[in-house]
């Protein structure tokens, strides 16, 4: 599943150490996510999207 | 749009995992390792047979033992430290540290779980038609699959009534 993690990440400054610390994962889960390796569970997206004060459809492209 | 900052103080209950883990430190007695229950119980059982096996056998089996309680309490807390260590590390320690090191796991073990059911059988098949003579092999394999696949249909039982 695509995702918008990386640019939402980055227009934030944030590294994937950071943002894994601010949503209680792992660095390797963020980086699992942004390349597409690892579709997260419906709390972790929801966890996402809230913390990039928007929807999980804004952060990943389910449709693909 | 943009991130919360980073830094700021941020609820408790908007963090992944956070619930589990928490769990997890609950569980009276075993939480005083500071490692999961699954290394906690294999380190003590490593311990107790490293001991027993001192005592009632030979100092060198109990040693062996006694290293293995080690080797496996020391992995556990390196995995549970958290930044700066490895996923496969995790997973190999049996430290999941979040939702995508529970699946992996979880992945990994219905694995292992296929192939000693396929293999068990494929075994089974094998030596009743290359080797029939060999009736203590034949009966280890005949109940290795029967419990493999009866813990298969128990298995799927209480996970479909779980949901």
């Amino acid at each position: 599943m695509d995702s918008r993690i990386r640019e939402l990440r980055m227009e934030g400054g944030l590294s994937q150490q950071a943002l894994a610390v601010e949503v209680g994962v792992s660095r390797q889960t963020i980086n699992a996510l942004e390349t597409g390796r690892y579709d997260p569970s419906l709390k972790l997206a929801v966890h996402l999207a809230r913390f990039f004060g928007t929807t999980v459809e804004e952060v990943f492209d389910v449709a693909s | 749009m943009s991130p919360r900052e980073p830094g700021a103080p941020s609820d408790g209950a908007d963090r992944a995992g956070a619930d589990d883990r928490g769990a997890g430190r609950r569980r009276a007695g075993l939480s005083a390792l500071r490692v999961s229950p699954t290394n906690a119980v294999f380190s003590l059982l490593f311990a107790v047979a490293g001991v027993l096996f001192w005592i009632y056998d030979t100092w060198l089996t109990g040693l062996v033992f006694l290293v293995a309680a080690v080797a496996q309490y020391s992995m556990a807390l390196v995995a549970r430290r958290g930044r700066g260590v490895s996923d496969l590390w995790r997973a190999s320690a049996f430290e999941p540290g979040d939702e995508r090191d529970r699946a992996i796991l979880q992945r990994s073990a219905a694995l292992v779980g296929d192939v000693v059911g396929v293999g068990s059988m494929v075994l089974f098949v094998l030596v009743l038609l290359l080797v029939p003579e060999q009736r203590v092999l034949l009966w280890y394999l005949a109940g290795q699959t029967i419990v493999v696949n009866a813990f298969w249909g128990i298995t799927i039982l209480v996970m479909t009534r779980r949901g």
